[in-house]
């Protein structure tokens, strides 16, 4: 596999074969992060189109001071902050676990799961994932961006820290607070002992 | 909206450490002793914990499967619409020219070259005739060139804004863009 290094270089030369690479090496990871942070498919593909658009545009200012991987999510960051100022309050994406249930809603969907079964069996039932993107949601999207490069995408604090542009502590305060609020959020779906 | 743990701030940030894993060995030792005692510590590192479980265990997803062949229509749409050629001799790519200023950049420049050519041929000719006319004659061919003037002013002004209004800064998607 070629390093990102490599590829960059390439494309700054005008190969489309290394730009493919590129795409086909981030897509998934920049859509994941999308579809979490948006809450929804059609925003997060849109945004990951826009993404390697705005990289394919750059790549000649790109300068090795940054891996390829930051780049991409701190674009893919702003995009999604974007997108979250010219949308808000216009639409709701997901419903709140403590949202008067409306007419036509059917009661059974915000049935409390069997707590004796292991998270990653919760979470297959689609509306436990729905209460958790709920929750997301509600975060500022500071905070929201934080726990997901954490928690879901698996990132370092320093990673977060360059993708973010803020310092460490920083990270983990917003890792945290993001975290507390999320456990008020899913405290009926937490399975404690 | 941010809920407050029912704990002190050097205690939060301690759970946090420890629950990522970033707590030094001595750390790590002496603050297990104190969740043995403690309720509170011990059921907020508990519910954190159950917390970040419910995030790992969701479900990944992927882009459509014609992820690429849309991707490439974008791209290809993007170079058969270059900018043009006297933004690109000043203009960063980051710069997007708006199409609406086409037009108006090369009109409001033809209109400036022609008022001005005028200006110096008026010029010219009044010069030369004013050597032998009647100062009214005189007084009125002023009044003349003054407009011209002014016309050549006005022309000269629109064509300024046109450079600038023609052109929008995206300044979101830089990689060098300020923390969020």
């Amino acid at each position: 596999m070629h390093p990102d290094a490599e590829l960059i270089a390439r494309c700054q030369r005008a190969d489309a074969s290394a730009f493919d690479a590129i795409v086909a090496r981030y897509k998934t990871k920049i859509y994941h992060y999308l579809y979490r942070m948006t809450g929804n498919a059609e925003d997060a593909d849109d945004l990951t189109q826009e993404v390697f658009i705005r990289m394919y545009t750059n790549i000649g200012k790109f300068r090795a001071e940054a891996s390829l991987s930051t780049w991409l999510f701190r674009i893919a960051g702003n995009l999604a902050v974007d997108r979250f100022r010219r949308t808000k309050n216009s639409r709701r994406l997901v419903t709140s676990l403590d949202a008067p249930i409306q007419p036509g809603e059917e009661e059974a969907s915000r049935d409390v799961p069997d707590m004796s079964m292991a998270p990653e069996v919760l979470v297959g039932r689609r509306e436990l994932a729905d209460q958790i993107e709920a929750a997301l949601a509600k975060l500022q999207p500071k905070l929201r961006s934080a726990v997901i490069l954490f928690d879901v995408e698996g990132m370092s604090y320093d990673e977060i820290a360059s993708v973010e542009g803020i310092p460490l502590g920083t990270v983990k305060s917003r890792i945290f607070n993001a975290r507390v609020a999320l456990r008020e959020s899913l405290r009926p779906y937490l399975e404690t002992e | 909206m941010e809920t407050k743990l029912n704990t002190c701030p050097s205690a939060e940030q301690t759970i946090a450490s420890y629950i990522d894993g970033n707590l030094e060995q001595t750390e790590r030792i002496s603050f297990e002793r104190h969740m043995a005692t403690c309720q509170v510590c011990r059921t907020i590192e508990r519910e954190l914990r159950a917390t970040q479980s419910l995030l790992r265990a969701l479900p990944s997803v992927e882009p459509q499967q014609d992820f690429e062949a849309r991707l490439a229509a974008r791209i290809a749409d993007v170079k058969l619409k270059p900018s043009p050629w006297w933004m690109r001799l000043t203009v960063p790519s980051y710069v997007k020219p708006v199409r609406r200023s086409r037009v108006a950049i090369p009109v409001v420049a033809a209109a400036s070259v022609v008022a001005s050519l005028g200006f110096v041929f008026i010029s010219r000719v009044s010069t030369v005739q004013s050597r032998n006319v009647p100062t009214a004659v005189a007084a009125d061919e002023t009044a003349v060139l003054s407009e011209l003037a002014n016309q050549h002013h006005a022309a000269s002004a629109s064509q300024s804004l046109g450079d600038t209004s023609g052109v929008v800064v995206v300044a979101s998607d830089m990689a060098t863009g300020g923390s969020w």
